[in-house]
């Protein structure tokens, strides 16, 4: 009798633990209702795990447990299709796919992916004390000390070589170098260093800092000063989009595709834009101008693409790092 | 009556007193350690009911708090309407106490609201979505950063659980133990029901709590006192105790029978106060004490404390070893001091014992000490002493066989006598008178001393009784008072070694220019009366009759045929064989019808 119900068990673990949609997403990248709303409607359990990084990502996806709903960063969507981590998406099984405006994301990428947000890394600065237009104005001698900027080192180098008027996706090794070069110089500027771009938004406005490089999805409350300003630079901002995709290895694809179709939805979308903050590429989903811009600023945008010297930006990253850990600045 | 030596008395004496002694000292030494022990068990048992009272107290004194707060929110407010309050309360309680498991609320329409620490730190709720319960979590790291979710269809229905159906009341409810589900660990709920105005139940709050940590802590608490702990519930039932075993039963899901501990048979009802006593079962006594812990107006907690007997007695028993090894010591040395000081004192009493026995023997020669440092034995020495001279002098004028016999048959003398066949010896000075004359008395009285003398050793070395003396005569026999063997022949060689004697003495006194005696002897063998003659009060040991006569005689004979030793014919009979005699003549001897033929002895 024993043995009977714990082959049942068995079994029963194994059923269900398959039924289970397995999801990885961002930290505080959805409404939590939505989730409870999706098993409520469809019976489908889920469950849910955060990371922190692209590279985090991968890692899990690396192991052994298998995931099925995954929320990538365009940027390092060519190196995981490289390694083979994403399933195409058939689009003809999302009822509502037809609401998302994909202009955001790039021609190659629609097979793999689809956008879930987006949004620009650009400046925002304190109109009382300063005025910036581009990117170059960070390295002004006023802002010493008054800066603060992401551990983003994609949109950093980005940053950096736009100054330079190299191409931000570059991959040529003297290019990088001259543009860690000039991140060096940037060093006497910065007062806060962050992972976390709303902490950094906060500490910018409590800690009375000029100018901060930040996520618009972050900074919707502190622009209802208007002491602050984001602005989208000449030269143009940096775009970013994350999107929706499906592991190689998910088990249970069916309900990934019934997940994916409930959360694009309007409704969904609306109800996630209002949680967490970033621009939804929702064609039902009315804009306002921080974080939707204009047509011409849409345009200027450019697009952060993970390459092949990847190790090379990672070796002046940490060296950049290495540096302005000597200078003392927080780290968050 | 037994006797034995002074000394074994003394001894025997000493050491039963020394004995008594130290048998009382251990007695009283016993006894009082006893009561010490009982007393500081007495003692470490309350100590340690309270503090596991106390510690009971701290486990459960933050959980009751919040969970009449969070019964008090649940009164006015749905669970979810003050959801962030709520939750506040909860996670602050389950992270400052790291035995709460979960803490969690559940109102009558199924909702659910947990905070959880297992497996993983978790939020978990239960709530209607869309016309369908789901049971959703929310992990959390300590810091409260969300690391996950899970969302599934509820299959949980906390209404029907039995902490929520068995909360009826606006009170504390202590759940049995019982093995949590998520983390295989012992543990009890404990529920606070909070009603309506109509006393309908709106919601329950409860929390989980394992009993790992107060097990350890009562388990260490055991150790330190030797003995157990078990803590229980108001109907017995066994919350957690300091036995694994016990645990064992829980994990096994077996009841503990109350009528397992004779500790509660000894009192139907703890509730009514503190209780404690002895337990006495073959080889197993404990010492324990119940003591109680009030959580609300009826709600209680038991702590039983038990220590083995064996344990509280173990110091005393320690003590009671120490206190007689020690005693043991001072006995062995009090034995050999009482049996030196009674050798000190027994020896002169011992030595005065011997002196007196040999006296009693009328061994008068011996040299008798007088050293006795004790009063009363230096005077009975001194006593003894001039009673040993009394003796000596004494046994001059009787024959000390006499004597002898009279001590040694325990006999008072009585006037009487017996006829005996005795050898009967008379001596006489040859001319003495003549001698006399020419001496003065005092160097006659030590001339004659020394002849005396010298002839009553020679007749006592041959066993011969002195009757008295005469003048210068000498009267003796042989064969009374002491039966000798022939004494016939003994009688001969004494007469012959008092002429050997006198011979000796003779040439002594020749050369010092005094004067010589020659003794003449008369010896005689017969019937002869014997005993105590003269009046009861004024008696001598003497021998009457013819024979004395004839002896008598035979001495005067010499003179008239110029011999030194003249025997009877019956003595020549007996003793021819072995002496040189002489036939002298037929004679008739006065006093005799019949002539009789006499003898010379020589030597």
């Amino acid at each position: 009798m024993k043995r009977i119900i714990f082959l049942f068990l068995m079994l029963s673990s194994i059923l269900f633990a398959n039924k289970d949609l397995k999801i990885l997403n961002w930290p505080e990248y959805i409404d939590v209702d939505i989730l409870k709303e999706f098993t409520s409607t469809t019976g489908i359990s889920i469950d849910y795990l955060i990371y922190n990084n692209n590279e985090e990502l991968i890692d899990q996806l690396k192991t052994k447990e298998k995931f099925d709903v995954i929320f990538p960063s365009s940027s390092y969507l060519s190196k995981m299709i490289e390694q083979n981590l994403l399933s195409t998406i058939k689009i003809e099984k999302l009822k509502n796919y037809n609401q998302i405006d994909t202009f955001y994301l790039h021609e190659k990428f629609k097979n793999y992916s689809i956008p879930y947000t987006w949004g620009t890394t650009s400046i925002i600065f304190n109109k009382e004390k300063i005025t910036l237009n581009s990117f170059k104005n960070l390295w002004d001698k006023n802002l010493q000390n008054k800066l603060f900027i992401l551990n983003d080192m994609s949109d950093m180098f980005a940053i950096s070589l736009n100054s330079l008027n190299i191409d931000i996706n570059t991959q040529n090794k003297d290019d990088i170098k001259k543009a860690y070069l000039k991140l060096l110089e940037l060093i006497p500027n910065i007062k806060g260093f962050y992972s976390n771009s709303e902490k950094l938004a906060i500490d910018f406005i409590n800690e009375n800092g000029y100018a901060a490089i930040v996520y618009n999805g972050d900074i919707s409350n502190i622009i209802k000063n208007k002491k602050y300003q984001y602005i989208y630079p000449n030269e143009g901002a940096l775009l970013w989009v994350d999107t929706i995709a499906i592991s190689s290895n998910s088990l249970n694809k069916k309900e990934a595709y019934e997940f994916i179709d409930f959360i694009i939805s309007k409704d969904k979308a609306l109800q996630n834009f209002k949680e967490i903050g970033y621009a939804i590429p929702n064609k039902n989903l009315k804009y306002n101008s921080v974080i939707y811009p204009s047509q011409k600023e849409k345009k200027d945008l450019k697009r952060v693409v993970i390459g092949k010297e990847e190790a090379l930006y990672k070796k002046y990253w940490k060296m950049f790092l290495s540096q302005l850990s000597l200078k003392g600045v927080t780290y968050e | 009556m037994n006797n034995s030596p002074i000394r074994v008395r003394i001894s025997v004496t000493f050491i039963s007193l020394i004995v008594t002694f130290a048998a009382i000292v251990i007695l009283v030494n016993y006894n009082n350690s006893l009561k010490n022990s009982y007393e500081l068990s007495d003692k470490i048992i309350n100590q340690a009911a309270q503090s596991i009272i106390e510690k009971t107290k701290y486990y459960l004194s933050k959980s009751n708090t919040s969970l009449k707060i969070l019964g008090n929110n649940n009164k006015t407010y749905n669970i979810y309407d003050i959801e962030g309050l709520n939750r506040e309360v909860m996670w602050e309680l389950l992270l400052s106490e790291k035995h709460i498991a979960s803490v969690f609320l559940a109102d009558r329409n199924s909702n659910f609201f947990q905070v959880r620490r297992d497996p993983k730190l978790a939020i978990r709720k239960i709530e209607n979505v869309n016309g369908k319960k789901v049971d959703f979590y929310e992990y959390k790291d300590k810091n409260d950063i969300t690391l996950g979710y899970k969302s599934s269809l509820a299959t949980y229905d906390p209404i029907v659980r039995p902490w929520y159906l068995n909360t009826n009341e606006k009170r504390i409810h202590i759940s049995k133990p019982y093995i949590f589900s998520s983390t295989k660990k012992l543990g009890i709920t404990i529920s606070y029901g909070s009603l309506d105005k109509y006393g309908n139940k709106l919601a329950v709050s409860a929390v989980d709590i394992t009993l790992n940590t107060l097990q350890e802590f009562i388990k260490k608490q055991a150790k330190s006192i030797k003995g157990e702990i078990y803590l229980f519930d108001k109907n017995y039932n066994l919350i957690t105790s300091s036995k694994d075993k016990l645990n064992n039963h829980f994990l096994k899901n077996e009841t503990i029978n109350k009528n397992d501990f004779e500790y509660f048979k000894l009192k139907n009802n703890y509730q009514s106060g503190d209780f404690k006593g002895i337990v006495r079962n073959k080889g197993d006594s404990s010492i324990f004490e119940i003591s109680s812990l009030e959580l609300d107006s009826n709600n209680k907690l038991g702590v039983l404390v038990t220590i083995p007997e064996d344990i509280v007695l173990g110091r005393t028993k320690e003590m009671l070893l120490i206190t007689i090894v020690i005693s043991l010591l001072f006995l062995s040395v009090f034995v050999f001091l009482s049996f030196q000081m009674s050798k000190m004192i027994s020896r002169p009493i011992a030595q005065f014992a011997d002196d007196i026995n040999d006296l009693r023997n009328l061994k008068t020669d011996k040299e008798l000490t007088n050293d006795s440092k004790i009063k009363e034995i230096y005077q009975a020495q001194k006593s003894l002493i001039s009673l040993q001279h009394g003796i000596r002098a004494f046994k001059k004028y009787m024959p000390s066989d006499l004597v002898k016999i009279l001590i040694d048959t325990n006999q008072e003398a009585k006037i009487g006598g017996d006829e005996k066949n005795l050898a009967i010896m008379f001596t006489d000075i040859e001319g003495f008178t003549t001698i006399s004359e020419t001496l003065t008395p005092l160097e006659l009285t030590h001339h004659l001393s020394i002849y005396f003398d010298e002839m009553e050793k020679v007749i006592s070395k041959y066993n011969g009784t002195i009757d008295k003396y005469i003048g210068d005569a000498i009267m003796g026999f042989w064969g009374a008072p002491v039966d000798i063997e022939e004494p016939i022949i003994k009688a001969a060689q004494c007469a012959l070694a008092m002429q050997e004697k006198l011979t000796e003495l003779n040439n002594k006194w020749k050369k010092e220019g005094k004067a010589e005696l020659k003794t003449r002897i008369g010896v005689h063998f017969g019937k002869t009366l014997v005993g105590n003659i003269g009046s009861p009060n004024r008696m001598n040991y003497t021998i009457m009759g013819d024979t004395v006569n004839v002896a008598a005689r035979l001495e005067g004979i010499n003179k008239s045929y110029g011999t030194n030793i003249m025997v009877s014919e019956e003595v020549y009979l007996m003793i021819k064989d072995q002496f040189n005699l002489e036939y002298i003549d037929q004679i008739e001897l006065k006093g005799k019808t019949e002539s009789t033929k006499i003898y010379t002895l020589k030597v």
